[in-house]
């Protein structure tokens, strides 16, 4: 008893020592404002300065209502820290940076170089390491300001586009910031990002691929290569693909896909990357009301086959001819081979020259509903 | 009935001798001698089980009224359910029912005496069941052992009985199997009984107070019950029961952690749906100590934690709220604890009426007040809700309290706080011992033994 | 008494919380120059020190080192030696919590001072550290098997991830042929360490034995897998050497869709809190009861147990200003630099405390025969 009372004074002690050091100095979640997205642009005014803006989301008291309300705040300065500075003696309330989830880099802004910016994302202690990158078009101060009309939360409506939880598009290269800084700095593989355009009506179009030369975009794809793209990179890419049969249009919806490759080194200068694409389609839309046959499904599959392989040959060697290597390549070649010191420098020498044999076996898995 | 049967008859010296020696400890055994000049005859039977008004009349009596040995044995024999046994373990089984052992000279007779208390026995109140037995201990400790007897009718069922409190002089009774019980068990709890130094004992928990170690603690490691199934059940998994006098409790020790979270129920219900029952109670523990100190963390230290949408929510539903997230905590639980208290004391009528009024009323003027935010008023009433899962009272109390603890924790540290409270309390469980046996343990229940029913 | 089963969960404490005691960082730091190589040293020196030391201690039924060594050594020595053993283990709970309130301040709660939560750590560790062994291992037990199946569901969630970088892992399996070092050996071998709190602990096993040591070897090599190539595939054979925190921020870039809690972190920081805390716990008793047997502090009668427990309040006490003066002292670099100098110096004790231990055995044989 004794013991337990002496030891209850000195736990009680200690709680008081606590509360007069701490005197609780927290702020509570009304007090503070939630940054959902930071935007990065080149200032107009010089090359030295930038723009930053800041959407802050503003909770509504009723949930019910589906209304949301938010704070786009922009600020002009040579640093971001300087800029948070300013930011807060404009908001009656305390920044949180918790929240922030996406990080638009303005095109131009992009073009230059991301990696003060980018590495301050990563160094901050508040800053996820979730973050969705983008490039923004025209600028990322316009791409904050749309609000899509189906977005009930401020800013969800980009979230939810660059990440899984969402819509379901091809043509959406989807990677988050810890992807990002990995791909900056490791050697044989080149960062990519999506590009946001801002269409008419406040609808955010996501469509495109940055390649980036580490630090600056280098290129941007269209939205056909971005699909072969995101069909290589990525497992189970659900999209579809048209052709034309004997001048009628057919249409299949891809259930599985899965690209792999091969680098083969020998003979000395006809190195070659084997890509196989497998892809198991439903056919989705045809023009023509007869009904298919086996014999004519090998056909269309055959048909298929030559022009994937053919249009993701002509993607890989356009991006090959950039000298970018998104699809890490090189780290690859430096994972399969044991010459460590050298490795790189031979990669180095062989892609600009290497050949992509691409095979891709198409199959019709079913017809729909219809034979 | 068969008077004249052609068994062997049971020798009456061997089978005193063999009763004596089963019956050793067991305090609620009654031996009377009957003599008169030159006959005698002996009556042995449990005091608990049989009803003292029949063997006064039928027995006691008509051996002074008729003068003869034999007749008096006509007369027992006349009864339909008079048995004349023929082994004994028979002898004991029908004794453990409620027989009275008649030795008159070389013949043993089993007279039906049997006492059932049903009148005076009310349904359990604070251990409530669905399907189940719903007797509940009286107040009366005769009464009570005979509960017990008639359940678990074995003469290794030993009773002690002493006296506690100077004043008091309150009986109770030690009640073990003495094949399954710990000996050492037994040992420190007579040492510590006998320790037992208050002037007066008036219930069961004051004995469990004054008997256990350290004395301010906020969990039971003895185990309160009014319910003669669980007493029962516990006896025969070798732990022990106090009986105390003038109370409607018995107490049961030791008690672990788990046998808190366990209520006869689980035993009626089909396996599965026993142990997601049990489930369901400690997850109901965790929501009702974490539940309002993760509001605290959460609003007030790492609004980053939870998902944005979540977290914009509380903060829309907390802007109106006027101090900080602590006090808006601290004042709704309070405002619940009143009210439990307040529908305790209350008669049953007016208290729904109290729970009513105060918990939905209250509630619904607070927020639509904007002095407490809508989020709180539904954690303050899973919070109230998930406390009263837990079966034992005594536990659920404890539980009660030690969520402020959690909220004063968070208040200071945040969700490392919490983290800290939670670390602290395991160590604190695993370091109580209810009479030797560690009170919080994984697998401190023993799959091995199987059959048997392991918790209680 | 306790059953041999506690032996595993001493082992397997020690196996996880590597992750804290800077163990990923002093492999990745080498991971271009041998620490793979290092690894597969670390796998059998360290399974035969843990095998050599079990068998040892066997010998010993019932005693604790202190009583070991005051059998056999004259009463410096033993003192001398003991109580260094003490300060030693006690050491390596001055890093865990040192760099975990560091972590604390990063990630959770930078709001309030790094002092007033290592004043909380502080006052659980000491108060629970002077619990008797066996409720330790109780609530080490239960604490284990509270946290292992989140952190085998966080392994898997990393290994499945589809910005899983296999490629990185392949890069730095190539490095495999590099010269080993010191360092990383002794800091591979961490993961064994957890048999040395038997010196302590052993006092309350009932006949101990240690079956399946396959089980240890194997579960040694999925942790070693694990604090390497888990940051190396996330954060990119190059990038991963940028963290300060690898694990932590591995877990940063794990993101839980179905959940009310979205980033991993906020769970892999509760569920190595509990792990540091426990770690702690065990360190301390374990120390506290080294250095209290150096002064030959016995607890057989009422008298001596009324010593030892007044003794035992000032030794924890030390602990604590230790600990505090450190936290105060040292910043990141001197921290990590002193993670170092603990892990080479535990090596070598491992292996001195093993010889000890030979001797011990032989000079009680010796005994046993004259007797």
């Amino acid at each position: 008893m004794n013991m337990l009372k002496r030891r209850l004074v000195w736990v009680l002690c200690c709680s008081m020592l606590t509360l007069t050091l701490s005197g609780c100095e927290f702020r509570d979640i009304d007090l503070r404002l939630f940054v959902v997205s930071i935007g990065v642009d080149v200032s107009e005014k010089s090359p030295d300065l930038y723009n930053f803006s800041f959407k802050i989301s503003i909770p509504s008291g009723d949930p019910k209502t589906g209304e949301e309300k938010s704070l786009l705040i922009t600020e002009e300065s040579d640093s971001i820290a300087e800029a948070i500075r300013q930011v807060k003696s404009k908001v009656d309330k305390e920044l949180d940076f918790g929240h922030c989830k996406g990080v638009m880099y303005g095109e131009a802004y992009a073009r230059r170089d991301i990696s003060k910016i980018e590495d301050w994302t990563v160094r901050r202690r508040d800053m996820q390491l979730l973050m969705y990158p983008a490039v923004a078009i025209p600028t990322a101060e316009e791409v904050l300001r749309a609000e899509p009309p189906t977005e009930r939360i401020a800013g969800n409506a980009i979230f939810l586009a660059l990440s899984e939880d969402g819509t379901e598009s091809p043509f959406i290269t989807r990677t988050y910031s810890f992807d990002l800084a990995r791909r900056m700095t490791e050697v044989g593989e080149d960062p990519v990002m999506p590009v946001v355009e801002v269409g008419e009506k406040n609808v955010l179009n996501i469509n495109k691929v940055a390649l980036m030369d580490k630090s600056k975009v280098k290129v941007i794809l269209t939205k056909d290569e971005t699909r072969l793209f995101n069909l290589l990179d990525l497992r189970n890419l659900s999209t579809n693909f048209g052709t034309r049969v004997d001048g009628e249009l057919i249409e299949v919806n891809t259930d599985r896909t899965r690209a792999s490759y091969k680098i083969v080194t020998s003979p000395k200068g006809q190195e070659a990357i084997h890509f196989r694409v497998r892809i198991q389609a439903t056919l989705e839309e045809k023009e023509d009301i007869k009904l298919l046959t086996p014999e004519e499904i090998k056909k269309i599959e055959g048909i298929y086959n030559k022009e994937l392989s053919k249009a993701i040959t002509d993607v890989l060697e356009k991006i090959r001819k950039t000298g970018r290597d998104p699809l890490g390549f090189g780290l690859r070649y430096g994972g399969t081979h044991w010459n460590n010191k050298t490795e790189m420098e031979e990669w180095a020498a062989i892609y600009p020259h290497i050949k992509f044999n691409v095979s891709v076996k198409l199959r019709i898995k079913s017809t729909g509903y219809k034979q | 009935m068969s008077s004249e049967t052609h068994k062997t008859h049971l020798n009456a010296s061997h089978a005193k001798q063999w009763l004596q020696k089963q019956l050793h400890k067991v305090g609620d055994i009654e031996e009377r001698e009957l003599k008169n000049q030159e006959d005698h005859a002996l009556l042995l039977y449990f005091k608990s089980m049989c009803d003292p008004v029949v063997v006064n009349e039928d027995l006691i009596n008509r051996f002074y009224e008729l003068n003869s040995l034999k007749i008096y044995e006509e007369f027992i024999r006349s009864f339909p359910s008079t048995i004349e046994p023929a082994e004994e373990s028979e002898l004991m089984r029908n004794m453990l029912r409620g027989c009275v052992v008649v030795f008159i000279q070389d013949r043993v007779l089993l007279f039906d005496a049997v006492l059932i208390n049903a009148g005076d026995i009310q349904p359990a109140s604070t251990e409530n069941v669905i399907q189940g037995p719903d007797d509940s201990f009286t107040e009366n400790i005769e009464v009570n052992l005979n509960l017990i007897r008639h359940r678990y009718q074995t003469a290794n069922l030993k009773s002690e009985f002493m006296t506690v409190g100077k004043i008091s002089q309150t009986r109770i009774i030690i009640l073990y199997d003495v094949t399954k019980a710990d000996e050492s068990v037994l040992e420190e709890l007579r040492k510590r009984l006998s320790e037992l130094k208050s002037d007066i004992v008036q219930s069961a928990s004051e004995i469990e107070r004054h008997t256990m170690h350290p004395q301010l603690r906020l969990f039971p490691t003895l185990m309160l019950t009014e319910r003669p199934d669980r007493t029962v059940m516990n006896i025969s998994q070798g732990k022990v029961a106090v009986l105390v006098d003038s109370t409607g409790y018995a107490i049961l020790l030791p008690a672990i952690f788990n046998d808190f979270f366990t209520a006869m129920d689980d035993k009626i219900q089909l396996p599965p749906i026993g142990w997601f029952l049990k489930g369901i109670r400690y997850i109901a523990l965790f929501v009702t100590v974490l539940m309002p100190s993760l509001y605290v963390a959460f609003t007030s230290y790492n609004p980053e934690i939870l998902k944005m949408q979540i977290t914009l929510l509380i903060a829309g539903s907390r802007a109106t709220v006027p101090y900080p997230s602590f006090f808006e905590v601290i004042f709704m639980l309070l405002a619940m604890e009143f009210l439990t208290e307040a529908s305790v004391r209350l008669p049953k009528a007016i208290g729904q009426t109290a729970c009513v009024v105060g918990g939905l009323i209250l509630g619904t003027a607070a927020t639509e007040a904007g002095l407490v935010s809508n989020i709180m008023i539904i954690l303050v009433a899973a919070v109230a809700v998930t406390n009263f899962v837990i079966p034992i009272n005594m536990m659920s109390s404890g539980i009660r309290v030690t969520k402020y603890i959690f909220i004063l924790l968070a208040t200071f540290f945040g969700l490392v706080g919490i983290v800290l409270g939670v670390v602290a309390t395991i160590m604190y469980l695993t370091s109580l011992r209810s009479f030797g046996k560690p009170y919080l343990k994984m697998f401190a229940v023993e799959w091995s033994n199987k059959g048997d029913q392991q918790s209680g | 008494m306790v059953r041999n089963k506690y032996f595993y969960y001493l082992f397997l404490l020690n196996a996880t919380i590597n992750l804290i005691n800077y163990v990923p960082r002093i492999l990745i730091q080498d991971r271009f120059d041998g620490a793979l190589i290092s690894i597969l040293i670390a796998i059998p020196i360290g399974s035969l020190l843990l095998y050599t030391f079990t068998k040892l201690i066997q010998k010993f039924p019932g005693e604790g080192l202190p009583e070991i060594f005051n059998s056999m050594m004259p009463a410096w020595i033993s003192g001398v030696l003991l109580v260094l053993y003490g300060l030693g283990w006690y050491f390596s709970s001055v890093i865990t919590l040192v760099s975990f309130v560091d972590i604390t301040n990063r990630y959770v709660s930078p709001d309030v001072s790094p002092i007033i939560v290592l004043i909380g750590f502080l006052v659980v560790v000491a108060l629970s550290a002077r619990l008797d062994s066996e409720s330790i291992l109780y609530a080490l037990e239960m604490i284990l098997y509270m946290t292992v199946p989140i952190i085998m569901y966080m392994a898997w969630r990393v290994f499945s991830n589809p910005y899983y970088s296999w490629d990185a892992v392949r890069q730095i399996i190539t490095h495999l042929w590099d010269i080993p070092n010191y360092r990383t050996v002794a800091a591979a071998t961490y993961i064994y360490t957890g048999y040395i709190n038997m010196v302590v602990f052993n006092r309350i096993f009932h006949k101990f034995r240690v079956k399946h040591i396959w089980s240890i070897v194997i579960v040694s090599i999925l942790t070693l897998a694990v604090s390497i190539f888990a940051p190396i595939g996330l954060l990119g054979a190059a990038g991963a050497g940028e963290h300060v925190y690898p694990a932590f921020s591995t877990a940063d870039s794990l993101r839980i869709r179905y959940f009310i809690i979205e980033r991993m972190i906020y769970v892999f920081y509760v569920v190595y809190m509990c792990l540091s805390l426990v770690n702690s716990i065990v360190h301390w008793h374990v120390g506290k009861e080294l250095i209290l047997g150096g002064f030959r502090l016995k607890s057989d009668k009422p008298e001596s147990i009324r010593k030892k427990r007044k003794v035992e309040w000032w030794v924890l006490a030390a602990f604590c200003v230790i600990i505090l003066a450190s936290s105060m002292a040292i910043n990141q670099y001197s921290l990590n630099d002193m993670a170092i100098v603990f892990l080479d110096v535990r090596f070598a004790g491992e292996f001195l405390l093993i010889a000890l231990l030979f001797y011990a055995v032989w000079r009680r044989r010796r005994r046993r025969k004259r007797a």
